[in-house]
């Protein structure tokens, strides 16, 4: 036992530490990576200025060139942890924490993680750049600055009111527009700790109402003359992520108010870990420490006190709540892995993600999984074979497949003014991404702009993680003529023959761009001319059905129609009793399991849904037979 | 130690890096190339006021260094890397060069070999610009707006102020847009912008007095939208728009801004009257302008009838987008009895849009845009400016001015010697202003990009500059009083048949 009692401080919330980056390599992997997507990091003297016109820029700006770590996620969480371990170095240090209380500086990490693990949609839509470090950065430079306070009370001996006066000012003055609202935390924590400090009642209470008053006034004072572009409603909480969709969702501020609760709970219960006032550091505790002769595992605990028990207490309880709230959906993640697999063009990894589907999937997923084979030319025989649906997003707003892969589809499906729309739509209500720019840039190259595309590309060129992408880009935008020919955007290019109208999507990306397709009957093209009788099958739409088959067949006589064709013209023709529909190139296999389909759907006839279903979907659920009757999707997508 | 040893070093080399950049020497070896240098922005063979702020430019193409020089007689400024003139040593310059030439030499190194590129001139002329101009900075986007700024960028030097951000009211779902920011005269203590939506109004300046004005009123169709402030009347025509916008699928322009109805009106702003002077229901009246004699109001109207079987106005226009052709009209006015003529054509292009007038101080120019159709010419690629000899009644399209791409909205200095101008000339899609001089016959020199302190801003700066609007001196006024005004309640119009005098 005497081992155990060795082991030095850190080791607990090291190992945490070193559990924590597992689970969020393990399991959060795509998710980081999206953060760092849905983030920008420039480095340029007018991205700095642009961060420093609000309060707290320099905080936004600092988290923003974290963040970008995450393109590697290990790298990302690495520096993360490096974080959370200065925070709780700092933590024991300005606190005087001693070991057996140790595990409490575990909780604002938890609580921190939190905050980042809870986000789940919320990564579209969120406004504060550097969300993932700015909350861990703010909290370790409150920390930081409590320390430097402590040491000036202990050390300074000599017009001590006066100081630390002065220093409380300082650091609302300079915090404030650094920190944002972690500036004032730390004034407002300088005002609440000078009590425990400081014996002289008076002292304190001009230390204190230093603090309070410049933490109440200095933010009016720099909103009136100094930021132009915060509103009022902001100034004190500039820098905390703002929960809001037409009505603020409060529950996700929970985890920075117990970090709130967690620094007033230090700051103020007295307990054997504090610091003496005047410096008084104790060391008694340290005398016990090295006293101490445990040799069993009970004497171990009752040696490192009720203090270590309460402790790990805390730290459970945080860590059930941690798991609570660890956003886990698995429609979230599987879009994630879909969008980080063509992100890198890997089609056949965005159709192994398909096949790990176990719930009812969202429109986004099917519409991914559908470009994954239409990428791979196996949509027409394969595109039923993996799990079908609608789910809404698990989100507590409103949040649609235009808002989470909008661009990206349309981007592949060769609409570029509707992809370039949507990230120029939500770079300005949402602020500036990298996949925004990404996708910026992507559609005007197609789209012939090659002089925009530069200006997204050179923006991107400042970047750590994007900029080999962007100089490979640039080459397009030199040699347009390759665009035809390359493996990303040769796809692109035979889709890009939509009629040209006046009109708009509705926020509706997949029933826009299916009623494109169809409203299109363009025969130049065998690859645009499969999609728009695919969006035929979609939309079930059998007058639309036959005229593109019948342009397709006469254009292309020779191409063998793929099998989902093969079924929904086997199935159109008996519908309407067309009689040469022996003599159509369907194959004997799609006859048969037509004819399978039509017993068994006869046997169930009047039954409901749930029990036509179960029996059907087995057998036929991979056909279209089963998708024209049995699936109905409201048009929200 | 050590560490003191480099920071000394670091600190060395950066007041290095500041002393070397505009200190550098020209190459005494070189190679010599019968060709303009490729450089951002364009500025060769340009022609600027005299106390326009430093021109910078960087080389537009890939090499290991370039070395520039701007020379007059024994003066001369040489950078390295970028140009990028001291403001001090730029005045010397501009000083010693007015009425004459800057020698311009650009030199750059490639594989370790220095290129002497063919020298321009850039031609400082005596004629100064207004020192300030206004503009609204917005992202060229379709629908969403978050921040906007009403600013304001002093042309002799680069600073720049804002004069009034929408963030001070707007938040969230309680949003706030801002636009048409005008002045009387080019006047900065007397103008007006509107705001939209949350604490929406049209905000009033005059020589220090502010007011809020609600102008919506059940006998015109919307707020004022496009102003003309009188030139000496406190008298501002309004167009009133009922604006949509829809989206192309694949056509470059993006995006159509069309009207579905439009009027204009005549705002009295100490009686707080309004009344309609132009509201037929066949026409779509767009785009006032004074004359600076002001005894004639310019706009354009497009003539359209309404299809009654399509129940939907917006719907009807979408459907003939491309057929709405607008001309311009004048009207005579009454500064007296403040009574507005009837109308008269002036300008009718053949199967073409001709938008927002602007006449010269001197009377003699017309100045306007013209494009294929529509109404948003900012939107439109084609779009060009086109000039009307008021003297003669000739039309000519700008030639010397235009570009390939977008331009648009468009200003007089206020001696005319100057035009500013909205271009979206160098990306397509982001508005910058242009500048261009005009001479005794009314032509006009090669048009220069504004200045900034980096010559790159523009490539990386992801707003438009939107309606640039000269000034004689900075606005005055405070945004957050702006803020409070508009965050108060507005003052009501009262709908009259005809102004009182």
């Amino acid at each position: 036992m005497k081992k155990l009692k060795n082991i030095p401080s850190f080791t607990l919330p090291v190992l945490a530490l070193v559990a924590i980056a597992c689970l969020l390599l393990s399991f959060e992997s795509d998710f980081l990576w999206k953060l760092q997507e849905e983030d920008l990091f420039l480095n340029s003297t007018l991205f700095f200025k642009e961060k420093m016109v609000e309060p707290g820029g320099f905080l936004t700006w600092i988290s923003t060139w974290f963040t970008q770590f995450f393109f590697l996620p290990w790298v990302g969480v690495l520096l993360l942890c490096a974080w959370w371990l200065l925070l709780m170095w700092l933590l024991k240090r300005t606190f005087r924490i001693n070991s057996q209380w140790m595990p409490v500086t575990l909780i604002p990490v938890l609580l921190l993680l939190v905050t980042i693990v809870d986000t789940g949609y919320w990564v579209y839509i969120l406004k504060l750049r550097g969300h993932a470090f700015v909350a861990t950065i703010g909290t370790t430079a409150v920390v930081g600055l409590l320390w430097l306070f402590r040491v000036l009370v202990e050390r300074v001996q000599f017009k001590q009111t006066l100081l630390r006066s002065t220093f409380v000012l300082i650091t609302c003055a300079m915090g404030y527009p650094l920190l944002g609202i972690y500036g004032l935390g730390a004034t407002i924590f300088m005002a609440i700790w000078i009590w425990r400090l400081e014996k002289r009642r008076s002292a304190a209470l001009a230390i204190s109402l230093t603090g309070v008053f410049s933490a109440g006034l200095l933010p009016l004072f720099f909103y009136r003359f100094v930021y132009y572009q915060t509103n009022i409603t902001n100034i004190y909480v500039a820098k905390l992520p703002l929960y809001f969709v037409l009505e603020e969702y409060f529950s996700y501020y929970v985890p920075f108010l117990l970090l709130l609760l967690f620094f007033l709970v230090v700051l103020l219960i007295p307990n054997s870990s504090a610091p003496s006032p005047q410096g008084e550091a104790r060391k008694p505790q340290k005398q016990k420490d090295k006293a101490s002769k445990a040799t069993t595992p009970l004497s171990f605990f009752r040696e490192m006190g009720v203090g270590f028990l309460i402790s790990l207490f805390l730290l459970f309880a945080t860590a059930v709540y941690t798991c609570s709230l660890w956003y886990h959906d698995e429609n979230f993640h599987h879009e994630l892995a879909m969008q980080r697999c063509i992100d890198r063009l890997n089609w056949e990894g965005v159709l192994e993600e398909a096949k790990k589907q176990d719930a009812a999937p969202t429109r986004a997923i099917v519409m991914m999984r559908n470009l994954a084979l239409a990428r791979l030319g196996r949509q027409g025989d394969e595109m039923y074979h993996y799990k079908n649906g609608c789910k809404k997003c698990e989100a507590p707003f409103d949040i649609r497949a235009i808002n989470t892969v909008g661009s990206l589809i349309y981007y592949h499906y060769g609409m570029p003014n509707y992809s370039y729309r949507l990230e120029m739509e939500r770079g300005v209500e949402f602020g500036w991404r990298v996949e925004q720019l990404k996708y910026m840039a992507l559609s005007s190259i197609i789209n012939g702009e090659q002089k925009l595309a530069r200006k997204f590309l050179g923006l991107l060129k400042q970047t750590m993680y994007h900029n080999a992408w962007a100089d490979h880009m640039v080459e397009f935008t030199k040699h347009p003529e390759s665009i035809a020919t390359s493996s990303e955007m040769e796809f692109i290019t035979h889709m890009m023959h939509y009629n040209n109208a006046l009109t708009t999507d509705h926020n509706l990306v997949e029933k826009f761009l299916m009623l494109r397709l169809i409203g299109t009957h363009y025969t130049g093209d065998p690859i645009f001319m499969e999609q728009a009788l695919y969006a035929t099958l979609w939309a079930k739409d059998t007058d639309e059905f036959w005229a593109h088959l019948y342009n397709y067949t006469r254009r292309y006589p020779d191409r063998q129609w793929p099998i989902h064709i093969q079924e929904a013209a086997l199935l159109f023709g008996t519908m309407e009793g067309r009689r040469t529909i022996d003599q159509w190139p369907i194959s004997t296999a799609v006859r048969e399991n037509y004819q399978r389909f039509d017993q068994m759907s006869q046997r169930y006839d009047g039954m409901d849904w749930d029990i036509i279903n179960e029996a059907l979907y087995p057998a036929f659920g991979n056909t279209y037979f089963y998708d024209y009757y049995m699936t109905i999707f409201p048009a929200q997508n | 130690m050590h560490i003191q040893k480099h920071t000394y070093i670091f600190l060395y080399s950066i007041i290095l890096l500041f002393l070397a950049a505009c200190s550098a020497k020209l190459p005494t070896e070189y190679d010599e190339k019968n060709e303009l240098p490729k450089i951002y922005p364009d500025y060769a063979g340009v022609t600027i006021p005299v106390n326009i702020a430093p021109l910078t430019f960087e080389l537009d193409e890939e090499a290991e260094k370039m070395v520039a020089r701007y020379k007059v007689g024994d003066i001369e400024i040489i950078c390295a890397d970028k140009m990028q003139p001291d403001i001090d040593d730029w005045r010397e310059l501009t000083s010693a060069a007015e009425g004459k030439d800057i020698q311009v030499d650009v030199f750059a190194r490639h594989n370790g070999r220095w290129t002497h590129y063919r020298p321009f001139s850039i031609t400082v002329s005596p004629d100064s610009i207004d020192p300030w101009l206004s503009f609204r900075l917005i992202p060229p986007s379709y629908v969403s707006y978050e921040a906007l700024t009403i600013s304001q960028r002093c042309l002799e030097s680069y600073d720049e102020s804002v004069i009034y951000d929408n963030m001070l009211c707007g938040f969230e779902v309680d949003g706030q847009c801002i636009n048409c920011h005008n002045y009387q005269q080019y006047n900065p203590e007397r103008m007006q912008f509107h705001a939209r939506e949350h604490c929406g109004g049209t905000v009033i300046a005059y020589d220090g007095q502010m007011k809020k004005v609600n102008m919506k009123n059940d006998s015109i169709i919307s707020a004022g939208v496009y102003p003309a402030w009188h030139p000496w009347l406190k008298l501002i025509v309004y167009s009133t728009n009922h604006t949509n916008q829809s989206f192309f699928t694949t056509s470059h322009d993006k995006i159509e801004v069309y009207d579905s109805e439009s009027d204009l009106i005549a705002y009295d702003i100490d009686k707080d009257e309004v009344t309609n002077i132009e509201n037929r229901d066949d026409e779509l009246e767009v785009f006032p302008t004074w004359t600076p004699d002001g005894r004639t109001l310019y706009y354009s109207s497009a003539q359209f009838i309404r299809d009654p079987s399509i129940e939907e106005s917006a719907t009807d226009i979408i459907a003939h987008y491309d057929s709405l052709h607008y001309y311009i009209y004048r009207k005579s006015f009454d500064p007296e009895s403040k009574l507005f003529g009837p109308r008269e054509l002036v300008f009718k292009a053949e199967k073409a849009s001709a938008l927002l007038p602007r006449i010269s101080p001197d009377g003699r120019f017309l100045l306007f845009s013209l494009a294929d159709h529509g109404v948003f010419h900012i939107w439109h690629h084609d779009a060009d400016l086109w000039m009307m000899d008021l003297q003669t009644g000739k039309v000519r399209t700008l030639d010397e001015v235009n570009s390939p791409d977008t331009e648009s909205y468009h200003t007089w200095s206020s001696n005319g010697k100057w035009i500013v101008f909205s271009s979206r000339r160098d990306d397509g899609m982001y508005t910058r202003p242009f500048f261009a001089h005009i001479d005794k016959e009314g032509h006009f020199s090669k048009p220069f990009e504004l200045p900034t302190a980096d010559p790159d801003y523009h490539r990386q700066f992801l707003r438009s500059y939107n309606i640039p609007e000269l000034m004689r001196g900075p606005v005055p006024y405070d945004p957050h009083d702006f803020a409070r005004l508009l965050k108060g309640d507005g003052v009501s119009v009262k709908y009259v048949q005809q102004l009182s005098k």
